[in-house]
Parts: structure tokens; sequence; C-alpha cells
């Protein structure tokens, strides 16, 4: 089963294990909190949101694309959520679900319809979206039902609700990247896109697939991050799309397109996690940890440029 | 030698006439509705949006090397702490806090350019985690609240008007875009800066030192942020964390609505110049019409899109 390409791509997720668990081991001998029930559910409780976009941007970079809007679309959905989780109640969530889509759709549209560049399409996307954002909720506030809260937070163990349903969405999309007729596609257009067209492979499909499927999962981490504040924010997303885009590259999934593996991710997303908490539990500067974040990014994109150069 | 092939480089682009075109119109619009606009007014605008214009430069200088930067708003941010704490309120220290302001954009771009070059990291990727880098470190730095001002004999440079004709800062914006253009079609340098970003494999098979011309244009880029950054603090004459941000795209915004290509080979500073007035105006438009702030950032990725899709439609034609 764990063959060919998808051993390739899975091997590219190693250094991203071992680098959560050189955190893990390295927080928990610093840290005396860092072991406690409270502290492993609070990982999990930031991972969720993280994890999610980081696997949204992932699917598109698998593709060679990228998508630059994911932390509004984030944003946008904690706007939709805080202001019509009162009154609309269950209904809010698919409302939300389908904003994000619709968003990653746009983009799409104007990659096959205009001929933008993806790049600065995404950027024009996410322009507009925090726009629409600010239009909907011009200061942090609003309020989500705390029914949502009960349901998925209320338990604070490692083992709840949050570390399942990130599981969940990654073991889905591992499934459907690894085996769907879709999911090959997408590896494949990313791989070689006039290869892919030639074997009967759809480039206008994958963009919207990948696009479409970026915005929905952007918005439902958005729609989780809203849960755990309560109330939504129109800027809370922004820091998210450097994010995500750096849990990709960490988890060794290529800029170029068709190859890592959505596993990388979820352990790079969990070193990013770690890194945040290992500057909680040791009182250091939180300021800190937007430049530790930058040489991060910068780090894993040498690393892993240095790698696929000598190989080619 | 002639001089009409360096006459001819000097001829306004079509983009740049349609750009010019775009700014009439606008300007005729305005014209009916409120039924007075002078020219008083268009060089008051214009005054304002130097230190939009300056910094368009420097995104259209590598959007011309085929790459984008997006790290030239907080490089302004950068230089509007870094001016306002050196200078302390205090004229005399001008000397210090010009240099040292300075100091830190060429940094900023150097650093972007040996990302770019020696690291291979995808500029927009450097230079995004670049901005990350400098807006944390700007927190680091001030606590989240900077201290210091711009002195007013300083502030003259935006305030001020020659003779009460002519503002001090569309005088320097004028003489950048003009210093630029020279640059990039009279010399050696700017025409290897030109090739490089038209197609870098031929540059560097004709013996072009591209991977420095590269580097040469981050410097270059952050240097005009810096200064775009140096004029907006003249404008606001304190130091704001983040008073720049929104910089980034709408140097892109007005970037391409002056002509600007992501295929790169292309540097229309008449164009951008007209670009950033453009967008400077549709931004005061949406003020006065006492339209949200929220409106600003949709246009700015409408036009975005519809600029890219228009050149795109003549591309095909």
């Amino acid at each position: 089963m764990f063959d060919g390409s998808l051993r390739a791509n899975l091997v590219l997720s190693l250094p991203a294990l071992a680098l959560a668990a050189l955190l893990t081991i390295l927080t928990s001998l610093l840290s005396p909190a860092f072991l406690t029930e409270a502290n492993l559910g609070n990982l999990a409780t930031r991972l969720l949101p993280l994890g999610l976009v980081a696997l949204a941007q992932a699917i598109v970079l698998f593709a060679g694309r990228i998508d630059l809007s994911v932390g509004t679309i984030m944003s946008l959905a904690t706007a939709i959520m805080a202001l019509g989780s009162l009154n609309l109640g269950w209904a809010a969530v698919p409302l939300t679900l389908v904003a994000g889509v619709a968003c990653g759709l746009f983009t799409a549209a104007g990659v096959i319809l205009l001929r933008i560049n993806p790049l600065v399409m995404s950027l024009a996307t996410a322009a507009i979206v925090k726009g629409v954002t600010l239009l909907l909720l011009p200061s942090p506030g609003g309020e989500v039902d705390y029914v949502f809260y009960e349901l998925v937070f209320e338990r604070e163990a490692l083992f709840g609700p949050p570390l399942l349903i990130c599981l969940a969405a990654y073991a889905l999309m591992f499934l459907l990247l690894g085996w769907s007729r879709m999911g090959r596609a997408i590896y494949a257009f990313g791989s070689d896109a006039k290869a892919a067209f030639a074997n009967g492979v759809s480039g206008a499909r994958v963009d919207l697939v990948v696009y479409g499927a970026a915005g929905g999962i952007a918005a439902l981490a958005g729609l989780f991050l809203s849960i755990r504040i309560l109330s939504g924010d129109p800027l809370i997303g922004e820091p998210y799309t450097l994010d995500s885009v750096s849990a990709a590259i960490l988890g060794g999934v290529a800029l170029q397109g068709g190859r890592g593996s959505v596993a990388g991710v979820l352990f790079a997303a969990l070193a990013l996690v770690l890194v945040n908490n290992m500057f909680n539990l040791l009182g250091l500067d939180t300021n800190l940890q937007a430049i530790a974040k930058g040489l991060i990014f910068v780090g894993a994109l040498v690393f892993f440029m240095r790698t696929s150069k000598s190989e080619a | 030698m002639s001089l009409a092939p360096f006459i001819a480089q000097l001829r306004p682009s079509a983009a740049s006439l349609r750009a010019l075109g775009l700014l009439v119109l606008l300007l005729a619009l305005l014209l009916v509705s409120s039924g007075a606009f002078s020219g008083q007014q268009l060089l008051d605008n214009a005054r304002q949006a130097a230190p939009l214009g300056i910094i368009v430069l420097a995104q259209a200088l590598i959007l011309m090397m085929g790459r984008l930067d997006l790290s030239v708003g907080a490089t302004a941010g950068l230089a509007n702490v870094v001016l306002a704490t050196s200078f302390a309120g205090d004229m005399a220290n001008i000397g210090t806090a010009l240099a040292l302001t300075l100091i830190f954009g060429l940094a900023v771009g150097l650093a972007n350019g040996l990302l770019v070059v020696v690291l291979r990291i995808p500029a927009f990727l450097a230079t995004l985690a670049m901005s990350l880098i400098i807006a944390g470190g700007l927190l680091v730095f001030t606590g989240g609240s900077p201290r210091g001002s711009i002195p007013a004999s300083f502030r003259v440079v935006t305030e001020g008007w020659i003779a009460g004709v002519l503002p001090w800062s569309v005088v320097v914006w004028a003489l950048v875009a003009g210093l630029l253009s020279v640059l990039v079609h009279f010399t050696m340098t700017g025409r290897r800066m030109l090739l490089s970003g038209a197609n870098m494999r031929a540059a560097r098979l004709n013996g072009i030192a591209s991977d420095r011309m590269v580097i040469l244009a981050f410097m270059l880029s952050s240097l005009l942020a810096t200064l775009g950054g140096i004029l907006l603090s003249a404008i606001t004459g304190m130091a704001t964390i983040g008073i720049a941000d929104s910089y980034t795209v709408d140097s892109i915004a007005a970037a391409v609505i002056g002509g600007a290509l992501f295929s790169g080979g292309v540097f229309l500073p008449l164009g951008a110049a007209l670009g950033a007035l453009i967008l400077f105006i549709l931004q005061s438009l949406l003020y006065v019409l006492s339209l949200p702030p929220a409106a600003k950032f949709i246009m700015q990725g409408a036009i975005i899109v519809v600029a890219l899709a228009l050149a795109n439609l003549k591309k095909e034609r």
C-alpha cells in the first residue's frame, strides 16, 4: 500500500515529525507545566484552527498553486458566526462554509476565466474578502452561541473533540488525495500541468476543486476559531495566511506542486503550535514569536529547497 | 551617436496614456459632481499621494524584475518608527535620523535580495516573511507604543509649498521618478536590470550578472519604500505601528493601473505615478462619500482584478 510516490511523499514529512518530537521533548524538559492535562488540552485547541488552515493551503500547493486569502476567509467565517449563530442557530454553520467555498471559487474564476496569475488573484480576493468582513463586522464583537463551545471545547483534554476533528479532517484528505480520481489529478497537475492535460486532467476543474476546498476548509478553521473566542474578529485570521504556508512547506510540501503529504503538514502544524506553547510557558515576549515564526519559515524554505535541488 | 533611440525611450507607453486618460476622466467626474475642482486641489492631492507614489515606484521596479515585493508596506512602517525615534522631535538630529533610517531600509533590501538570490526563496514568500519579521521586531523594540516625533521644521518636506505654488513632496516624487527613468533606460546597469527581469536566462547567457541585478533591485526597492515612509512620517509627524501596512497591496493595485505586468521586463514610471494618483483620488472619494473604510479594501481587490483582466484580454486579441 505504501509504495511509489506515496512513500516518497511520506518520507518528505519525516523532518516535520522529528521537529515536533524534538520540540515536545525540549518543552517538557524546560517546563514542568507542559505535560499537564490542561496544557495538552490547550495544545489541541490551538492545533485545530492552524491545522485546518494549513490543510487548506496544502491542498492548493499540491496543485502547484498558492492561496494568500485563507487568513481573511477565516476572519470572514468568524464574522458570519458572530453575527449569525444566535438567530440562525445551526444554519450559521453551512452558511459560513458556503461563504468560504464561494471565496475560493472567486479566486478560481479569476485564474480560469480572466487568466490572472493565481498568486496575485488570491491577493485580490484577500483584499475583497477583508473589505466584506469589515463591512459585516467593523470591530471585534458579536457573539457565538455557547452551545457550540460546550460541544467542542468544554472538556479540556488532549483526546477531546478538537484533536479528533483535526485528525478526522486530515485522515479524510489523506484518503481523498491519495486514492480518489480527483486527488490523483491534483498531484498530477501539480507535478506537470502539460503532461496531466495530455492525460485528460482538466486544469480548470483542478483549480475549482483546490480553491473551493481550500476556501471551505479555511472557513471551517475560522468557524472553530470563532467558537473558541465566542465572538468574531475582522482581522484575527491574517497571521494564519503565512502560518499556513509555513506549516505546509515545513511539512515537506513543494511550492512547485505535486510533492508532499498531508501527514507532514499535520506534524508541521503541531510543531508551530509547540513553538507558540513554548514561548508562552517560558514567559518569553510574545512579540518575539513573530520573529521566530518568520525565521522558522525561512529555515524551512531553505531546508526543503536544498533537498529538492540535490535530487534534481 | 544619435539621440533618437533615447528620445524614443522617453515616449509614454500606451498603458501610461490609458492611465492618463483614466485620471482625466476621474477629474472630469469630480469637476462635474462637486463643481469646484481646481489645479490647486490636484496638486494638493499629489502632495498627499507622494508617499504612496514613491512606494509604487518601488513595487514597479520589482515587478520589472518579474517578482513581487510584499514587504514595501512594512519597510515604510519601519522607516516611520526609526525616523521618529532617532529624531526625537529635535531638528538637530536630522543627520543621524536620516542616515539611520536609510541604513535600516538598505539592510532590509539586502536581506530580501540575499534570501531570493542566495537561498533561492521565491521573492513573494521571502518578502512576506520579511514583513512579518519587521512587524515583530518593531513590536519588540517599541513595546507596542513607539516614542519620538518628527520636528516641525522637517515636516516642511510634505507640508510646505515652494513659493506657494508647488508642494515640496511633489518635487521629490517627480525627481525620484525621473532618476529611476534615467537609471532604467539610460544606464548600463539599468538596462541589465530590465533585461534580467524580462528574461533571466537569456540575460545570464549574455554575460549579465543577473543575480547581482536582483539584489540591487531589492535594495533600491527597500530604499524607495523607506523614502516613502520618511515622507509619510513628515505628513503624520509621529510614529505609529503598522501605519503603512496597506501600502503593500495599494502599491500593487496602483502599479497594475499604470500598466505594470507580472511577467516582468516592463518599467513605466509615468504609469506608476498616474496609478498612484488615481488610487489616491479614488480613496479620498470613498472618504468624501463617507463610505466605511472597508470599501477601500474591496476597491483594492477589484482594481487588481479588473486591471489585470483588461491587460490579459488585450494580449489575447
